[in-house]
């Protein structure tokens, strides 16, 4: 019978990604949460505003934990437990790729097709919705694929050097400048190479900087002490490469990390999304300076470069035209002012407007950007002296509702840096004993849930 | 939504702090200063107060709307209305000292009858001043309702105005006296959905979402079921022009269910009218409906020419049945347009042609 019903139904492959920390645990959470406690005749529903729950027409969402035996199955149950248990904390942050579906039972809406179903008496109709969680940096990788070895190595050293970066990389720098790259190849100095590369992937992540290639040596997964991690970038490289060299050893791993590690993640995952969100957390890089900012913003410039329709793309051969809508959502909308979500979401569209050099986002029809908040943490309210707005919440280690003001949202791409210091306070979710059984209070996820499956849910 | 905040950031945030002795961090608020929360329902407690407030709001809009004439006129006539006279008529005048004389001849007639047969004779007197008196007050009363259902007429108008006005500020609470009084009006004839709104809304604080739920839980149902009786009036228009034996009876027939059609349509969005506001409802319908086919010549023609052509062929009294059904959908369409209390958005239109032709 479950065979028949999966035949019959309808499969969307919802991909969710962000750079770490942008919420993508939160929001898939939230997402599965809010379906699977759907319920219309309840007083208050977070779901309120989701085109087929205000008609009636949600039946009810099951998670099928039968779906996917082979993959790492998104931690919902772990992560509902963090938010609703006693001493509410966000979800640990998930590493690596995970997936887990949930099949949504909806009454058809009225139309030709749902005329000529209810002739058989299927009024009823299942959404298999399979949630697909992967880092964001894995898609930074992909201009990795148009680029050869000594090309990519003198565009990291090149980074390396700049900035903040040049403080975090010296030990990996002095360590590799050390030995010439004509030498012979030996793999426990390539070990060593690639951990002390790790390293400073790793504290340039801890200093809020996301542009970081590869994205494997911060989020292995599956690949943790693999020998195809084991290289890095290598400085004054020669244009001749002496066999058996480091430089031609390094050279062959980087080959095998392109197309056994890139390709083979997009031709398996990336290729098959029907759909696709991308969490930005405008706020924090904010928060974090001109520096981390300017960072984001080059390497969402080459998340984009993931989701050019058209023949040009260097995927286009790979992934087809399968994905049909994307979504950029700027997360943490609660931890703003009411009047600034909507600068939140306008900073976030003309930031991706700037960075999108051939206006795929402009033009396309089936590209949107939105702010979200997928746990609400806050409460809006007002002073009572000058009526401005304010948001109630709890700050790390607060232990009841502090009245704050947040800073404002600059109103246009770049931010003015000289003018204001933008400050945002971080919030822990609220200890609620209804979350556990009503959903969690959003901001605009109904919207964002019309928006990706509202269609298919017809 | 879209007001700017004021430029206060910065060290301006500080301002709030008084000289406390343990010094707030900056953007950290005294809970002394939380303004309480408004109650996204009214609660019965306050129920009375809210009620004053959008009386008193209502007298407000009264206020600033006496002056102008009907609702949707003030969209359609004012397209058409030509330019008010420099100097008032004097034939104007003299009509109305007529009609005032006539109406005291009247009354002192009637007086001094009444006080003649009240000296001679006291009963038929009494019985004859009562009936006089029940006259006069089913008049008045009777005009009283006129009154008032052409003034509901307007409803429509200073609704849509409030709404402009309320959306602009960024209140939930205000945006919810706004709609009550439309929400009050439709509540008479269909009480669910009033109660499914008020289920619906329930914890919104955001005005677009409030305005969502009230398209699609109270207009749209209202659209759908103004669009049935759309529909079955032109088709009882295009049946019985059809067989009409003279077409002097064709236009009685339209005249006589283009009326019914727009009184059942505003009493669907709760207009409520009386005799008189048809009159005055058709009339801004046929007003509207004739701009509208002034301003998109083609459309009339397209039906023409496709309805009629084609029905033609078949046969010549099916054929004006034909032309006179698609204008009694189009004058139908136009009356949901006019008694809607929002105007309708893209893609709410696109039902209606599915509504108008499969019911």
């Amino acid at each position: 019978m479950k065979t028949l019903q999966d035949l019959l139904a309808r499969r969307i492959y919802l991909g969710v990604t962000g750079l770490s920390r942008a919420g993508k645990t939160v929001f898939v959470t939230s997402l599965l949460h809010n379906l699977l406690r759907a319920d219309p005749t309840a007083e208050e529903s977070p779901l309120r505003g989701f085109d087929p729950f205000d008609e009636g027409r949600l039946v009810g969402a099951m998670l099928r934990h039968d779906a996917n035996a082979t993959v790492p199955e998104f931690p919902y149950r772990r992560a509902v437990d963090a938010l609703t248990g006693e001493s509410p904390q966000w979800p640990e942050p998930t590493r690596g790729i995970s997936r887990i579906r949930v099949d949504i039972r909806f009454k058809r809406a009225e139309g030709l097709g749902a005329n000529a179903a209810a002739q058989f008496g299927m009024t009823d109709a299942t959404l298999q919705l399979e949630i697909v969680d992967y880092p964001g940096e894995w898609l930074v990788d992909l201009p990795m694929l148009g680029q050869d070895f000594e090309a990519w190595s003198a565009a990291m050293v090149a980074q390396a050097t700049r900035g903040s970066r040049a403080e975090l990389a010296r030990d990996w720098l002095a360590f590799v400048s050390a030995r010439a790259p004509g030498a012979d190849h030996d793999e426990e100095w390539a070990e060593q190479a690639a951990a002390l590369y790790t390293d400073y992937l790793r504290a340039c992540s801890e200093a809020r900087l996301r542009y970081l290639q590869p994205g494997r040596f911060l989020h292995p997964a599956d690949l943790k002490g693999a020998s195809v991690l084991r290289f890095c970038p290598l400085p004054n490289l020669g244009t001749k490469a002496p066999p058996g060299s480091l430089h031609t050893a390094f050279r062959a791993k980087f080959q095998d990390y392109q197309t056994k590690v890139v390709r083979a993640f997009f031709r398996k995952h990336f290729a098959g999304l029907d759909r696709q969100i991308v969490l930005v957390d405008t706020l924090t890089a904010l928060n974090d300076g001109q520096e981390a900012f300017d960072d984001m913003s080059e390497a969402l410039a080459n998340i984009l470069e993931s989701f050019r329709h058209g023949k040009n793309s260097l995927l286009g051969w790979l992934m087809g035209r399968r994905i049909s809508r994307v979504l950029f959502a700027a997360t943490k909308a609660d931890h703003v002012i009411r009047g600034d979500r909507l600068h939140l979401e306008n900073l976030t569209r003309r930031m991706l407007h700037v960075l999108d050099e051939k206006n795929a986002i402009k033009t396309a029809a089936d590209i949107d950007v939105s702010s979200l908040a997928a746990v609400r943490a806050t409460r809006d309210t007002r002073r009572s002296d000058n009526g401005r707005e304010i948001l109630l919440g709890r700050r790390p280690g607060d232990t009841e509702d502090t009245p704050l003001e947040p800073g404002a949202i600059p109103l246009d791409f770049p931010p003015d840096w000289a003018a204001l210091n933008y400050r945002y306070w971080d919030f822990q979710p609220r200890p609620d004993p209804g979350w556990r059984h009503g959903g969690f209070p959003t901001l605009r996820m109904p919207e964002i849930m019309n928006f990706l499956i509202g269609e298919d849910l017809r | 939504m879209n007001d700017r905040r004021p430029p206060l950031k910065g060290a301006p945030r500080q301002g709030s702090q008084k000289a406390e002795p343990p010094p707030r961090q900056p953007g950290v608020i005294d809970p002394a200063l939380v303004a309480p929360r408004e109650p996204s329902r009214p609660d019965p407690r306050l129920a009375a107060e809210a009620e004053a407030s959008t009386a008193a709001f209502e007298t407000t809009q009264q206020a600033r709307d006496a002056g102008s004439s009907a609702p949707v006129a003030a969209t359609s006539a004012d397209e058409v209305a030509a330019p008010p006279p420099e100097r008032p008529s004097r034939w104007g005048r003299v009509v109305w000292l007529f009609v005032i004389t006539a109406a005291a001849f009247l009354l002192y007639d009637t007086g001094r009858a009444l006080v003649d047969i009240w000296s001679g004779d006291w009963i038929g007197g009494a019985a004859l001043t009562a009936l006089v008196v029940a006259f006069a007050t089913a008049l008045i009363s009777a005009t009283m309702i006129e009154l008032r259902a052409i003034r509901r007429l307007g409803e429509v108008g200073r609704f849509r105005a409030a709404l402009a006005q309320s959306l602009q500020h960024d209140s939930a609470a205000r945006l919810r006296r706004t709609l009550q009084p439309m929400l009050s009006m439709v509540g008479a004839r269909r009480p669910e959905l009033v109660k499914a709104f008020g289920q619906r809304t329930q914890g919104l604080t955001e005005n677009d979402a409030i305005m969502k739920q009230f398209r699609s839980a109270v207009l749209a149902p209202l659209d759908q079921e103004a669009r049935r009786v759309v529909r079955a009036n032109s088709l009882a228009v295009m049946g019985a022009t059809a067989v009409a034996p003279h077409p002097a009876l064709d236009v009685a027939i339209v005249l006589w269910r283009s009326t019914v059609m727009v009184r059942r349509i505003a009493e669907v969005y709760g207009l409520r009218p009386s005799g008189m506001a048809t009159l005055v409802l058709t009339k801004q319908v046929v007003v509207s409906a004739a701009i509208a086919v002034a301003a998109d010549p083609t459309g009339d023609i397209v039906a023409n020419t496709l309805g009629g052509g084609l029905a033609e062929k078949i046969s010549a009294r099916f054929a004006e049945g034909s032309i006179s059904g698609i204008r009694a959908m189009r004058l139908g369409a136009r009356a949901i347009e006019t008694c809607r209390p929002l105007p309708f958005e893209p893609d709410e239109r696109k039902g209606m042609w599915h509504t108008l032709t499969q019911g």
